[in-house]
């Protein structure tokens, strides 16, 4: 029914069944189902409030977790991910219900990120002595023990350091990867890349942060 | 390590205040949705417009000569030739000063179209009354009368730039080096604001808060991380900061609420507290600048000035867009309104080639850009009347040289009768 009344443009129709069918979307949608994500997206383009928060809860935690190891600056991944969900409001009375909504909030929010961090390492400062053109990377890798001698730092740090090490086009297809679940051909598509490229950017990416974590990753 | 393990660790990396960013993010995410919602039956009627609207433009494909982009024809009904252009600048449309940095110096621009040369100056600011103008000039920092009388000079070890006279009157901030430094109007107490910053010219908030302290002065700028900060310049606090995307520009609306933060490839309206920025003496950490909405350039376009109407909360922007199929760039001046967390566009001209400065007119009526590539400035109406252009500017500020070397920018258009 809320299809009907949102294809009618009926906003009388849409009040009398929208809170109903919306919780039943909402509560199908804890359970991921894509059927009732369209759900969603429609009851969204309708102006149901309580569809946007449902596909908000949904997707803002990976948005927002993917900003972050992309950027690896907290206010910054806020940033980006608000203004993701903002660009993906904007254009939600254009959106194409009967596709999935994380992939296009997710290619919005990475690609967001990747081009802030490559601005951040462009900025970089260079220090006396330091040539700019024989390290390219952002920051330096992380030592695997703080330099006080404090002990071993936990194995999430010492990955989080590893990664902030990347260049961005690597730590955003790794994060694309292995957070998000996107396959090489799907990254290939919304960074509009050819594939060789984010699987060579893979590869290397793995192969830095095998090298800073002491370990490879197979 | 296997890739299942980097999944874990991806999955369960601590993401700093997580749950309060998802707090805030929603706040913000269901504002913008209230007030942007449109209703369903409009939704059709423009969906109606949009095909309607598709279908001119598909006509228009059709009847555009081979090879041809669309771009183009729009550009040939909205660019001013050559022969259509005034061959000097003997008016300014709705009075007022202009003043323009020119190799040559710094200039006055009178209504009718008169000109003085201030001195060898490389750049200036109009005080908020065009009663005398802050020029930068080497290592010097100098105000000057409007008929060139250096009133007060500064000296500093490294080079001056960027000033910028407050809205008071009683402040010029400048950049010596990449420090921000303050100055008293009449050239006293000059102090740093800050020792490393992006370089880009210092904004200061309108005149109009009634919550700040008497006499207080807010200043935004870019630090070298090209962090946005406000702060009271008075006392070096800061009030708010906005981690933006990129900033080559700033600007306060006029009623002091909204803060334009613009970048070649995006362009941000903040509220950094605006009328709710609290005293400074009572706050303990910068507030965080709330977004209000942005807005991407298109591929390869980048924006090149951006800059608040006077009053209200319209801004305009110049954009250089990439070539197309024929190779020719293309620039477009510009109106954005926002309306809650959306940004719409009005063009009001397209041109071949670049256009870069940007400046209103005292009234708001008027736009004035600077055509470079054609050796033009362009006075735009807001009203959509006709379109005044005058050619010959390198030489008007290069008099008995050619000009062709030499493109002035514009650097105000003071001050309101």
């Amino acid at each position: 029914m809320i299809e009907t009344a949102v294809a009618l443009g009926d906003n009388r129709a849409l009040s009398t069944v929208s809170a109903r069918q919306v919780a039943r979307a909402i509560r199908i949608g804890r359970n991921e189902g894509a059927a009732a994500e369209r759900s969603l997206i429609r009851a969204a383009q309708g102006g149901s409030e309580e569809a946007v928060e449902a596909l908000y809860r949904r997707h803002w935690p990976r948005a927002h977790r993917a900003a972050y190891l992309i950027v690896h600056d907290p206010a910054v991944a806020e940033d980006i991910a608000q203004e993701a969900f903002l660009a993906a409001l904007r254009a939600l009375d254009r959106f194409d219900w009967r596709r999935p909504f994380g992939p296009w909030l997710h290619r919005i929010a990475v690609n967001r990120a990747i081009d802030w961090a490559r601005r951040r390492a462009l900025r970089r400062e260079v220090l006396p002595g330091e040539s700019a053109a024989t390290d390219p990377v952002e920051h330096p890798a992380a030592p695997h023990s703080d330099p006080a001698g404090g002990g071993a730092r936990p194995v999430g740090e010492e990955m989080l350091a590893a990664l902030a090490a990347l260049p961005a086009d690597q730590r955003g297809v790794v994060v694309l990867r292995y957070l998000l679940d996107y396959t090489p051909g799907e990254i290939a598509s919304m960074l509009e890349l050819p594939r060789g490229t984010v699987n060579s950017r893979l590869r290397r990416g793995l192969d830095r942060l095998g090298e800073a974590l002491g370990e490879g990753i197979r | 390590m296997n890739e299942e393990r980097l999944r874990e660790l991806l999955r369960d990396a601590p993401v700093p205040d997580e749950a309060a960013a998802e707090e805030r993010g929603l706040r913000v995410v269901q504002a913008a949705f209230e007030e942007h919602r449109p209703p369903r039956a409009s939704s059709r009627r423009r969906s109606l417009l949009v095909a309607v609207a598709a279908a001119v433009l598909g006509l228009a494909l059709l009847l555009t000569p081979a090879g041809a982009e669309v771009g183009d024809w729009i550009g040939d009904r909205l660019q001013i030739d050559d022969d259509q252009a005034a061959p000097a600048l003997t008016r300014l449309p709705s009075g007022g000063h202009l003043l323009v940095d020119s190799r040559d110096g710094v200039w006055v621009v009178s209504p009718d179209g008169s000109k003085r040369r201030l001195g060898e100056y490389d750049e200036g600011s109009w005080s908020p009354n065009g009663r005398f103008v802050a020029v930068a000039g080497g290592h010097q920092l100098t105000a000057v009368d409007p008929i060139g009388n250096a009133r007060w000079s500064l000296s500093r070890p490294r080079q001056v730039s960027l000033p910028r006279w407050s809205p008071s009157g009683y402040r010029v901030s400048y950049l010596s080096g990449d420090e921000l430094r303050v100055v008293a109007g009449d050239g006293t107490d000059d102090r740093i604001l800050d020792s490393e910053v992006a370089p880009v010219a210092a904004a200061w908030q309108p005149d109009l808060n009634p919550l700040l302290n008497e006499g207080d002065h807010v200043l935004a700028f870019a630090d070298r991380d090209r962090v946005v900060r406000v702060v009271n310049a008075d006392l070096g606090t800061e009030l708010a900061r906005a981690s933006a995307a990129d900033v080559t520009a700033l600007d306060w609306s006029g009623d002091a609420s909204e803060l334009l933060v613009a970048g070649p490839r995006i362009v941000q309206v903040f509220d950094p507290g605006g009328g709710r920025l609290p005293k400074a003496e009572k706050r303990r950490e910068p507030a965080t600048a709330r977004l209000l909405a942005s807005s991407r350039s298109p591929a390869g376009a980048r924006t090149t000035a951006a800059a608040f109407a006077p009053a209200g909360n319209s801004f305009a922007l110049t954009r250089v867009l990439p070539p197309g199929a024929g190779g020719l760039e293309h620039s477009e001046l510009v109106l954005v309104r926002r309306n809650a967390g959306e940004l719409s566009e009005r063009r009001l001209l397209l041109v071949s080639g670049a256009i870069t400065d940007l400046a209103w007119s005292p009234d708001g009526d008027w736009l004035l850009v600077a055509w470079r590539d054609a050796d033009q400035w362009l006075f735009v109406p807001l009203s959509g009347g006709r379109k005044l252009a005058v050619g010959n500017i390198g030489r008007e500020f290069d008099p008995g040289g050619l000009g062709s070397t030499a493109f002035p920018s514009i650097a105000g258009w003071c001050c309101r009768p």
